[in-house]
């Protein structure tokens, strides 16, 4: 390590070494039965290094002089500019580490994928046909030579099941960053929902009131609407959401928040060293606040708001943390004459720059006086700031789907082809 | 006890323009390796990007494979080989200057008044595999990937984007004349997009472009043929072989020895690439097969693929429904009315229901068999049992590139279809 920082020291203006070790195991279900068990140990490195203000980027499965020279490479072709990093600060978060993940054994899989078969083949004659638990303890260590050196360790566990029975499916998955998962949770409500949509019906195609669980709406807002609320997407003509102090939707509140307790995407610091914080993006439907990575924030003249994340490819580029969207209707009964969406299919070809959509509903369901009846293939369509201007309430079943933390909500009028 | 062991080497550059300045290029050079044991009928696996022995990393895979199953896995009938796709100009001899070059100049034949933002992204990508079990089965291969996207965004009463690429198992020759066509189109294409009308809604007739006609076979009927769909019971075809699924001029194949996006020499349990019939006179030949469903379900493997080194799961590589012989007039004739869709941003679908969505990028209203006004992007959905049964086939296989999820894995794949005519439903308002 001291002959790598020598190194970027005499060939690079600043530099940044990011490395993340990943540790995970999981157990997989096929037909009702327990079929594999995998485990990986994985490590990557990314050096991010500027010379003459210029970023140079480089990655690599192990950390050696080869990647900081391609990095400085890079940095001379590119004109990427940026002329400093963050000099690194943790923020105190409850709840994204429990150590008991570190020590699941194969039993403990064992349990957990068994409880998952039987919650759900309690519920009825149900195929579970695919499934898995899966537990990761990450460690990601930052440091840059504008003096951040900062460790952390975050742990992610995840159940996930798919029931079918005859030409029904459903599925359902909990997340959590402790070991405690609500695997009868899912086994059941992935099973009751194959069963309910059984013997599904068309509807007549027309508009009507529809209410979209959390995984419905965490899939098409994730799509059609975050990116646009990306200060680099705004920078470069690719959002609508240009104008700050502007109302683009109806009353909802969305707000970031990377320090949220217990939160799936909540941190220390983001993936360049930024402590994580509260950003309202929309207050009341105003557009208050752009999310982004360091880089934008310094281009755009704002505060860094701790969303500098790294997918696969390494790269640090802007992300959602924790979306929290608040209402200020709020019900406990709000099914009553709509069609209640459980998932969608297709939530990735929303069109990101107009906010368009045209998806199909899986396991929707028309309510009338209390009766839920399985609705056959209906596709949802609309624009997303539209709909998100007929909002009418929200209901009570707060949880949170990925990134977003919602419960399921009522919208007006929305058009529905079948 | 069966084991295997792949070695996975790789090395990628990506360089993307936006808005006229060179950023994100990233460099990567990984390795790994990833281990399998199936003993007492249950798997047991392990990877690592660390440095790990065989023997280490057997025993460690051996360690997880502690239940009691039922799996089984098939030999394999070519043992050997080595592959290695020596392109024409490799990417590696041409400087970072040049392609940045390249780039600009394509982005130069984008520019246009009503264009608001550009992006162009080059990505060129090495694969080295290198695979062995414990039946004395070893095979190596060498591929270079190669491609670009062009993508704009343009603005007049509404925000518009559209995009075109290029990827293909080759070097840097594919990228010629080709790269400037696209930028010219997309450019042509959002200025019309910009003032396009919505689409219409409900049950219709659709005359599908090649590339939106290949993302509807992958997702009408390609995941519904992965046998392991079929193992899990959730495939609505699985009891359909030898049945008439589709009228008799539908012909579906999968073809990962086609130089399309989706070629792969041996797929990623060392099986030696071939040509699957999946539906041929509009009966269901067969399933897409890894070694363990062919064991079971007594087909041919060599469709298990993985990203990196996850376990491999079956997979598509280049999925295509052969051509017919009616003249796109004769397409737009037969649907008389509805509307002709271009081009796709993927799909999704579920095959235990048959349920997909497929996405397309824009289109025209089709009125007493002539196009007419432009649409913008619009979904539709269809079901796999039905939507074959009326299908109509123009002339003319193209193949469109793109990469396809699974179980959270993506792997480069291809899609190919004449202009077709189809009834879906249009998700439009």
């Amino acid at each position: 390590m001291n002959e790598i920082i020598r190194y970027l020291d005499r060939n690079a203006d600043a530099w940044e070494i990011y490395c993340e070790r990943s540790k995970s195991k999981s157990i997989s279900i096929e037909k009702g039965e327990i079929k594999l068990i995998e485990s990986s140990d994985d490590v990557s490195y990314a050096v991010r290094v500027i010379v003459n203000g210029i970023v140079g980027f480089a990655t690599s499965s192990n950390l050696s002089i080869d990647v900081c020279e391609r990095a400085i490479k890079i940095a001379k072709i590119s004109e990427e500019k940026l002329e400093e990093l963050p000099e690194g600060k943790k923020a105190d978060v409850e709840g994204i580490y429990d150590a008991r993940v570190e020590k699941i054994d194969s039993d403990w899989l064992f349990e957990s994928a068994e409880a998952l078969i039987n919650s759900a083949r309690e519920v009825g004659n149900v195929n579970p046909a695919q499934g898995y638990v899966e537990v990761s303890v990450d460690e990601i260590r930052l440091m840059n030579s504008c003096g951040a050196d900062l460790e952390e360790k975050l742990t992610f566990c995840e159940a996930f099941l798919e029931c079918v029975i005859k030409d029904s499916s459903a599925f359902e998955f909990d997340q959590s960053r402790t070991s405690k998962l609500d695997l009868e949770f899912v086994g059941r409500r992935s099973a009751e929902l194959a069963l309910e949509s059984l013997k599904a019906e068309k509807v007549e195609g027309s508009r009507y009131d529809i209410v979209l669980s959390p995984i419905a709406v965490h899939e098409l807002l994730s799509y059609a609407l975050y990116p646009a609320f990306f200060a680099e997407n705004v920078a470069k003509g690719r959002s609508p959401l240009k104008e700050l102090g502007k109302r683009y939707i109806g009353e909802i509140t969305i707000i970031d928040n990377g320090a949220i307790p217990y939160g799936l995407m909540s941190f220390t610091f983001d993936d360049e060293g930024i402590n994580p914080k509260e950003t309202i993006v929309f207050e009341r439907g105003v557009l208050k606040s752009y999310i982004t990575d360091f880089r934008h924030a310094l281009e755009m003249g704002i505060e860094p708001t701790g969303n500098g994340l790294r997918g696969e490819d390494l790269y640090p580029a802007t992300s959602p943390t924790n979306v929290v969207l608040e209402f200020d209707e709020v019900s406990g009964d709000i099914e009553e004459d709509a069609i209640v969406v459980h998932a969608l299919i297709g939530a990735h070809t929303s069109n990101p720059v107009s906010g368009d959509f045209s998806l199909e509903c899986m396991n929707a369901f028309f309510v009338k006086n209390g009766d839920r009846k399985a609705v056959k293939s209906a596709m949802i369509y609309g624009n997303v700031y539209e709909l998100l201007k007929n909002v009418e309430v929200f209901g009570r079943d707060v949880r949170q789907i990925e990134n977003t933390i919602t419960p399921s909500v009522r919208f007006k009028d929305v058009v529905v082809s079948c | 006890m069966f084991y295997d062991i792949r070695y996975v080497k790789t090395k990628s550059l990506t360089i993307s323009l936006e808005n006229g300045r060179v950023e994100k290029v990233k460099c990567d050079e990984s390795s790994g390796k990833a281990f399998r044991v199936l003993k007492n009928g249950f798997w047991g696996f392990y990877s690592t990007s660390a440095e790990v022995s065989d023997d280490e990393g057997v025993r460690k895979a051996e360690g997880n494979a502690r239940g009691k199953g039922r799996s089984k896995i098939c030999e394999v009938e070519v043992r050997s080989g080595r592959f290695v796709l020596k392109p024409k100009i490799d990417p590696a001899d041409i400087s970072i200057e040049e392609k940045v070059r390249l780039m600009r100049d394509v982005e130069k034949a984008l520019k246009d008044d009503f264009i608001v933002s550009t992006k162009i992204v080059y990505i060129e990508n090495f694969r080295e595999f290198s695979y062995r079990d414990s039946f004395g089965v070893e095979v190596y291969y060498r591929v270079p990937r190669i491609g670009m996207i062009v993508q704009a965004v343009a603005k007049d009463e509404t925000l518009q984007f559209y995009s075109r690429r290029i990827l293909k198992p080759a070097g840097y020759e594919v990228l010629g004349d080709n790269v400037f066509e696209m930028a010219e189109e997309v450019k042509n294409v959002l200025r019309g997009l910009i003032k396009a009308k919505s689409p219409p809604s409900g049950e219709m007739n659709v005359v599908v472009d090649p590339s939106l006609g290949g993302v509807f076979i992958h997702e009408a009927f390609g995941h519904a043929v992965e046998a392991d769909h079929v193992l899990q019971g959730s495939s609505v075809v699985a009891d359909k072989i030898g049945e008439k699924v589709a009228n008799e001029s539908v012909n579906v194949y999968d073809d990962p020895t086609l130089r399309e996006f989706g070629f792969y020499p041996f797929d990623d349990e060392g099986v030696k690439a071939e040509k699957k019939a999946i539906i041929e006179n509009g009966v269901l030949k067969s399933f897409l097969h890894s070694r363990e469903t062919s064991a079971m379900l007594n087909g041919k493997p060599g469709n298990a693929r993985a990203q990196g080194l996850d376990f491999p799961i079956v997979r598509m590589s280049n999925t295509f429904i052969e051509e017919g012989d009616l003249s796109f007039e004769e397409l737009l004739e037969e649907a008389k009315n509805g509307v002709y869709l271009i081009g796709s941003r993927g799909g999704e679908t579920n095959p235990a229901t048959g349920y997909f969505q497929f996405n397309a990028q824009f289109g025209y209203i089709v009125r007493n068999g002539e196009l007419a006004e432009m649409i913008r992007d619009v979904s539709l959905s269809g079901n796999t049992l039905e939507v074959l049964k009326d299908i109509k086939l123009g002339k003319g296989l193209e193949f469109d590139p793109g990469f396809c999820g699974k179980s959270g894995q993506l792997v480069p794949v291809s899609d190919g279809s004449p202009p077709a005519l189809i009834k879906a439903l249009v998700g439009g308002a």
